[in-house]
């Protein structure tokens, strides 16, 4: 098996493998990917985020304000390995009021959807190639938008007050069901990446709608006995897909 | 002191040529990139590797490739009688900086250019040979961290006793002040990147114990391969490809 981190000979030369980082701990970027960061440092005209890569990635500022967790997609990789990120269009942008979590990265797979509105839930669920996974409460759309506009309307120096005078005028709570059900999505994916199973947005569904429907507390999901449950699903689920390709 | 019976068995009943008993396990650290913890017979050794990493100090940010460093520590409890060392005593530091060469050595540093990597080994129980055990540990949690490597660096001690070559010396037989080989080996190159003696030793005799340490790196390092394989295929059997 190639995936072991030992390099492989070809004649009397050395080299190294793609599979040499399939179990990699860490992230490798590739352009167009969608990651979520931490910012660690905030300069006049640009922002280190650390993004569980070798190196930090650089996000040159645009319409976001305060330092979070934040979301970008990978603009280039530079030749000695920084990082550039943009996150030019709205969609992208600062996170706030959920919870980040760090998975390794090889279990999130590099899909066309990596942002989930389950409206159903009340959650945004951002699942970042980086292996940060994000869940947050849902905030609509148009909200942001206006956030936006204030922010530009804004002097620079005025960003941070104007940002205050938005936190007090917006409601600043979630509701509980919304926490809830933050927690219970955030759980599912610890199991996950306990277990070590690939991580999707339909496997996910799958544990929390498991939960509810076996009445699990969401303290309770970490468990030994949930993560059996959950095992035993994954096997079933399995044995389905090889009985169909059979 | 007698080290070798009659009968040719040393003091812990193993024959000259007989290693400890080997023990390894992956991902002891949950919050470390890779993480091991190694066991030869009584000595016990936990690794843990962060990185690659962005540099936490700009000053000894290499551009061309990754800064490598390694901490050794001993756990007070690790010896027979329990004593605070001061942090950062010669035979430490000394011990941090073998280690440090011997991975730096190995590791695709040029792959991983302003980065940088961090070794912690602690060792846990301490009965001879904790230099080997450490750089094993740290060979398994740099594979477990995913850190491309020419090889897989392996070490063992030899010693001359009683006019006989011991392979792999316990405290008993290293406190015996005698010769005492430690060989660090990669194994797929045929080469040698650590050599340590203490004391002398003739040439001719010098090179079969030499020969024995590196036949024990070789047997460690089968025993290392065959532990990484084993976590891959279940890795990779938990993810279901």
């Amino acid at each position: 098996m190639s995936a072991l981190c030992v390099p492989v000979v070809f004649g009397r030369t050395f080299d190294y493998v793609d599979g040499l980082h399939l179990f990699c701990a860490r992230y490798k970027p590739e352009t167009g990917d969608i990651i979520v960061g931490r910012v660690v440092e905030v300069a006049q005209k640009r922002w280190r985020l650390e993004i569980n890569s070798n190196q930090d990635a650089v996000l040159m500022l645009s319409s976001v304000t305060l330092p979070d967790g934040i979301q970008a997609e990978v603009r280039n990789l530079q030749h000695d390995g920084t990082l550039q990120l943009h996150a030019r269009s709205d969609k992208y942008g600062k996170l706030e009021r959920g919870q980040l979590l760090s998975v390794p990265s090889y279990l999130v797979k590099r899909r066309k959807q990596h942002f989930h509105q389950l409206d159903q839930y009340g959650v945004l669920l951002i699942l970042g190639c980086n292996g940060y996974v994000w869940v947050g409460e849902l905030v609509e759309a148009k909200d942001r938008m206006e956030v936006d506009q204030v922010n530009l309307s804004e002097e620079a120096h005025m960003k941070s007050r104007s940002y205050m005078s938005l936190e007090e005028t917006e409601p600043d709570y979630t509701p509980l069901e919304t926490r809830r059900n933050i927690c219970r999505i955030a759980n599912a994916v610890r199991v996950l990446s306990i277990l070590g199973f690939n991580i999707t947005i339909e496997v996910i569904l799958e544990i929390f709608e498991l939960s509810i429907s076996e009445s699990v507390d969401v303290h309770d999901m970490l468990g030994a006995e949930f993560c059996v449950r959950v095992a035993e699903k994954e096997a079933d689920r399995r044995s389905m897909a090889t009985k169909r390709k059979g | 002191m007698e080290f070798v019976s009659p009968e040719g068995l040393r003091l812990d009943g193993r024959r000259p040529t007989e290693m400890r008993q080997l023990r390894a396990a992956i991902g002891a650290v949950s919050k470390a990139d890779g993480s091991a913890v190694f066991e030869m017979g009584n000595t016990k050794v936990i690794a843990a590797v962060y990185g690659p990493r962005e540099v936490e100090n700009k000053a000894e940010l290499i551009n061309d490739q990754a800064l490598v460093r390694c901490e050794y520590t001993m756990a007070n409890f690790s010896t027979g009688d329990r004593v605070r060392k001061p942090k950062g005593d010669r035979r430490s530091t000394e011990i941090s900086l073998v280690i440090r060469q011997t991975m730096e050595a190995c590791i695709m540093t040029h792959l991983m250019p302003r980065s940088q990597i961090d070794i912690f080994v602690q060792v846990l129980q301490a009965d001879g040979g904790t230099r080997s055990a450490c750089i094993n540990a740290a060979t398994l949690a740099l594979a477990d961290a995913g850190i491309p490597m020419r090889d897989l660096v392996t070490s063992c001690s030899a010693g001359y006793l009683n006019s006989t070559p011991l392979l792999d010396l316990n405290y008993v037989e290293d406190s015996a002040g005698g010769p005492d080989v430690t060989v660090g080996f990669l194994p797929k190159l045929d080469k040698v990147t650590l050599l340590q003696m203490d004391s002398k030793l003739s040439m001719d005799i010098f090179q079969s114990v030499m020969q024995l340490a590196i036949e024990g790196c070789k047997a460690i390092a089968n025993y290392i391969r065959e532990v990484l394989h084993e976590n891959t295929k279940q890795l990779e059997y938990r993810r279901g490809v």
